[in-house]
């Protein structure tokens, strides 16, 4: 394996992905006026509250990083500000501009909790898929039989 | 203002105490620590298992529903994957067949009765409708596994040595995950049916892209903070070059070390 084979596989992967997401969306969708709102909407509620989210995890590497470096607060501050920007955004900017993020949820607080409950979804069956995926992907690596060729360690000692 | 103060304590205290219960097991090296991580975690899931009975009024329950029938399954699938991973002897390459073959067994009951809940009956639904977090993981959970088969192919097929066996095998999974994945574009649910199902895949295919990219720009502003705080990091103080004593010294040293050692030794 050498650092071509990697940038192949790398390269090969990013394309099944844009391939697999076009075919999946292409099959799965039935575009008219209604749909493409609650498509809209999803979309960029799911980009704010991935954002936030991400940001505030990403905070916590953050007071680790600064404790290393004894640098104090103000990496971890800049990320709070950050996590803090996105959800003013999605709680005030956006929907009195227009880009309308409400979906039957009365308030925006009630909205971005709901979005979190939405990523959370979709995080336990991203980890369920994973878990099933590595699970198979390693049995499958795994020889099917014992190899009586290659004694163990307890009959080498 | 009850219901939100409701919410509050009966599911998203407990939600996020869960979490912090879990990485705090983790992270935690001392076994007592570990030990009080997992009951804190426990305690908190039985909270945000019985939030349909405690706080039924409220949306977020639903959540706590969708984790109550998932357990099921779950503990199915977690097993079998742990049988079939550890029964291989450590240190060996000895496998105890009984076990695979149970963690196989396991494994399949656990992914057949996700998808009994869809076609057969039992769809988890709250509140009179379909658990909507219900279909927001099974869409999900869909949508990503033949995903997963198929980069696990390509990059063996690249990447491995001598495992075109494993590639095929891995490319004939995803293409099998990918054929239930068109099937329930195609037969109704017991409970949904396949036009609004496949409209759930494409709202659910959006969403995972949209976090991608939520996630990958606050990775972008994360990496831009820290090496903006790298740069404005003051420089080492730099070390004069070793002068001709300190070379000397050094000499003496290596050569001791080549010839055997000090004398004394």
């Amino acid at each position: 394996m050498n650092s071509l084979d990697v940038k192949k596989a790398l390269s090969l992967l990013f394309l099944l992905v844009l391939a697999y997401f076009f075919l999946v969306f292409s099959l799965a969708d039935n575009i008219n006026e209604a749909t493409s709102k609650i498509y809209e909407r999803r979309f960029w509620n799911a980009i704010l509250t991935s954002f936030i989210i991400g940001s505030f995890m990403l905070l916590l590497t953050l007071v680790m990083y600064a404790e290393s470096r004894r640098i104090r607060l103000p990496p971890a501050v800049g990320m709070l500000v950050s996590g803090g920007v996105g959800a003013l955004l999605m709680l005030w900017l956006l929907p009195s501009l227009d880009v309308q993020l409400l979906e039957g949820n009365g308030t925006p607080l009630a909205q971005l909790l709901s979005n979190v409950l939405r990523y959370s979804a979709t995080l336990l069956a991203a980890l369920v898929s994973l878990i099933i995926g590595f699970g198979l992907f390693y049995s499958a690596m795994l020889p099917s039989k014992a190899n009586i060729d290659w004694p163990s360690h307890r009959e080498e000692e | 203002m009850a219901s939100d103060f409701s919410a509050i304590i009966f599911f998203w205290l407990p939600g996020i105490a869960l979490v912090t219960c879990v990485f705090y097991s983790l992270l935690k090296k001392n076994e007592v620590d570990k030990r009080r991580g997992v009951i804190g975690a426990f305690v908190c899931l039985i909270l945000v298992l019985l939030s349909p009975w405690t706080l039924s009024e409220s949306d977020s329950s639903a959540f706590g529903h969708l984790i109550g029938v998932l357990i099921g399954p779950l503990v199915l699938i977690l097993l079998g994957m742990y049988n079939i991973i550890f029964s291989i002897q450590p240190g060996t390459f000895q496998i105890a067949k009984d076990e695979r073959t149970q963690g196989q067994i396991m494994l399949l009951f656990g992914i057949l009765w996700l998808f009994a809940y869809h076609w057969i009956g039992y769809t988890p639904s709250y509140d009179g409708e379909v658990n909507r977090y219900w279909i927001i993981f099974f869409t999900t959970m869909l949508i990503l596994s033949p995903l997963l088969f198929f980069a696990f192919a390509v990059l063996v097929s690249i990447l491995g040595h001598e495992r075109k066996n494993v590639s095929w095998l891995m490319g004939l999974i995803g293409f099998i995950a990918f054929q239930v994945l068109v099937i329930t574009m195609v037969l109704d649910g017991s409970s949904v049916s396949s036009l609004d199902f496949s409209q759930h895949l494409a709202v659910s295919l959006l969403e995972i892209i949209g976090y991608g990219i939520g996630f990958l720009l606050a990775a972008i502003v994360f990496s831009g903070i820290v090496s903006v705080y790298e740069k404005s990091l003051p420089m080492m103080a730099q070390l004069e070059p070793p002068n001709q004593e300190e070379l000397k010294y050094a000499r003496e040293v290596i050569k001791l070390h080549l010839e055997g050692g000090f004398e004394d030794e």
